[in-house]
């Protein structure tokens, strides 16, 4: 059973711009457990996509299923989300607002040690108005903590931290994810966090599916550099998924060739100085399933 | 629906000046003002018997004709202004739509603000009765209290209703134009506005052979016509009893209205 599963969600909006196609036929199954990176410029329809699953938009078609489930108010009791800026009623306190939000979600309200969790303990009893962003970014994540949900969705969560705090609520992402077995619906801009924090991602490009899978999927490559000498009876040996690079040869073969084509080389008395594959970054594969075509 | 409630009290009562300016201010003003008017009376001459009567529950039920006076509306549409933009203001749907039903959180609002008119009408019941009853006694008199009877508590309690139907219909307007315009200030001026435009009408029509207009100002004022004349008084009833059908359908009707407004909102940012 998947943790997410989209159908056929389109949105679009009217205003005094005209109508924007927001979602398009969408489709998405977001597995459970682990960490799922949403991806895309903005425009993309990545904060639509959020909103209609915690039930703040409406779509125009399609279907939205949670943990099995229609998504309704019940279902969506099981998902905990921090949806866009971190506001808050600036006159409760910290303490005040987890109470709050459990109380209208009907769900059990523990603040402190929720506050704990996200090193807010020390500001419980203080007023959110006086609350740096980073204070707010967490609180955020503890207000989504509120119920032991099965989903948690974070739309931009290290936005607002310093570079420690990013680094702790990394961790606590990984931490979600593989100590408590909630999964993890993350948006972020920041590829090299997505990169590093999901297990999975959907690149999304004008309200469509542009791409998605294991992160370790997309960023396997079948490119394998050679530092070989001399290159001519490489590239001859390649032919056209051959390429001259630097002092080598980028090779575009299957894994599965390799053994035997670095043994061939040898054979034919090319000098193998170093062999290895390239990794792509998420950066190239962002930019290159979201890119323009003029 | 009871936790909802709950939760809605903890913010109400957080936001002090809107606390303050939207419940506590007309009891607190009325109180003065009667205290006022009647402590500003000639006192009681050296020896003679002063003011023999007083009728607390009379006064106390006169003063809940506060709830259908524009000025006072205006008032509680801040308090409900408080309870229904607050979320707009605060981007706070965000955070609790999600795991809640639509209807269930306009409904808990409502429920507030009626919990906390309710309890801003009694107040400024008791503090009219405190006035009434007390002022005599500083100044020396020992006036005999003449309407402790089940008529006059009817009457108080009847003109506690009408009053804070009054109010409900208030809060059903004010709620309706802040999902509407997702705004405090539309939400606080519409209202009143609308109020202020039926009493002037009302001072218009005074006169014209009672006009039956189906707005919540007449229909107070005729509640509270029927209450004042009595059951026996067939064309106070049947005004009364269409100001009844007409206080109950707007607040039907603006509850309806919102929920059925709210419920197909996009909140794509509040």
């Amino acid at each position: 059973m998947s943790a997410i599963e989209l159908d056929g969600i389109s949105k679009r909006f009217r205003g005094r711009g005209g109508e924007v196609q927001a979602l398009d036929a969408l489709s998405l199954e977001i597995p459970r457990g682990g960490v799922f990176g949403l991806l895309g410029p903005n425009g993309a329809g990545k904060s639509t996509l959020l909103r209609i699953i915690t039930g703040l938009v409406h779509q125009d078609h399609g279907s939205v299923r949670l943990l099995g489930e229609a998504a309704g108010p019940a279902a969506r009791r099981r998902l905990g989300a921090l949806i866009d800026a971190p506001i808050f009623y600036p006159f409760l306190t910290a303490t005040e607002l987890l109470t709050v939000l459990a109380r209208t979600a009907h769900v059990a309200s523990n603040p402190l040690p929720l506050l704990q969790r996200v090193g807010l303990a020390a500001a419980a009893e203080r007023r959110i108005g006086g609350f740096s962003l980073g204070m707010k970014q967490r609180l955020g994540i503890a207000a989504a903590l509120l119920g032991n949900p099965e989903i948690v969705i974070l739309d931009e969560p290290t936005n607002g931290l310093d570079p420690e705090g990013m680094l702790e609520m990394r961790g606590l992402l990984r931490d979600l994810a593989e100590r408590d077995g909630i999964t993890v619906l993350l948006s972020s801009h920041l590829l090299d966090e997505v990169e590093r924090v999901c297990d999975r991602v959907a690149i999304l490009r004008r309200g469509r599916l542009a791409a998605h899978g294991k992160v370790s999927e997309l960023l396997h490559s079948d490119r394998l550099w050679l530092d070989a000498r001399p290159t001519a009876p490489v590239l001859a040996r390649l032919g056209a998924r051959g390429t001259p690079e630097g002092d080598g040869v980028v090779a575009q073969i299957d894994r599965s060739e390799a053994p035997g084509l670095i043994a061939a080389l040898v054979a034919d008395g090319v000098a193998i100085h170093e062999a290895r594959w390239l990794r792509a970054d998420l950066e190239e594969i962002f930019f290159a399933e979201t890119r323009e075509v003029p | 629906m009871r936790l909802s409630i709950r939760a809605e009290i903890i913010k109400l009562t957080r936001q002090r000046g809107a606390l303050f300016w939207g419940f506590l201010f007309i009891p607190l003003f009325t109180s003065l003002v009667t205290l006022a008017l009647v402590g500003g009376g000639p006192p009681p001459l050296a020896g003679a018997h002063a003011a023999s009567t007083i009728q607390p529950l009379h006064s106390a039920a006169r003063a809940f004709n506060v709830g259908g006076n524009p000025i006072a509306q205006l008032f509680y549409a801040i308090g409900a202004a408080a309870i229904f933009a607050v979320e707009y203001r605060h981007s706070g749907w965000r955070h609790i739509v999600p795991r809640a039903s639509r209807w269930t959180l306009i409904v808990s609002k409502f429920a507030t603000f009626a919990l906390f008119a309710a309890l801003s009408l009694a107040l400024v019941a008791l503090g009219d009765a405190l006035v009434t009853v007390a002022l005599p006694v500083l100044r020396g008199s020992s006036p005999a209290i003449t309407d402790l009877n089940a008529a006059a508590a009817g009457m108080v309690i009847l003109s506690f209703l009408i009053s804070l139907l009054e109010l409900t219909v208030l809060a059903g307007l004010v709620a309706l134009v802040a999902v509407a315009t997702r705004s405090a200030t539309g939400a606080i001026i519409a209202p009143f506005l609308l109020s202020l435009a039926a009493t002037m009408l009302e001072s218009y029509l005074a006169g014209s052979g009672g006009a039956v207009i189906p707005l919540p100002t007449f229909a107070g004022d005729a509640l509270r016509h029927w209450l004042a004349e009595g059951a026996g008084a067939a064309d106070a009833s049947r005004a009364g009893l269409f100001g009844l059908a007409t206080l109950l359908g707007w607040a039907a009707a603006s509850l309806g209205a919102t929920i059925a407004l709210f419920s197909r909102q996009d909140l794509v940012s509040e």
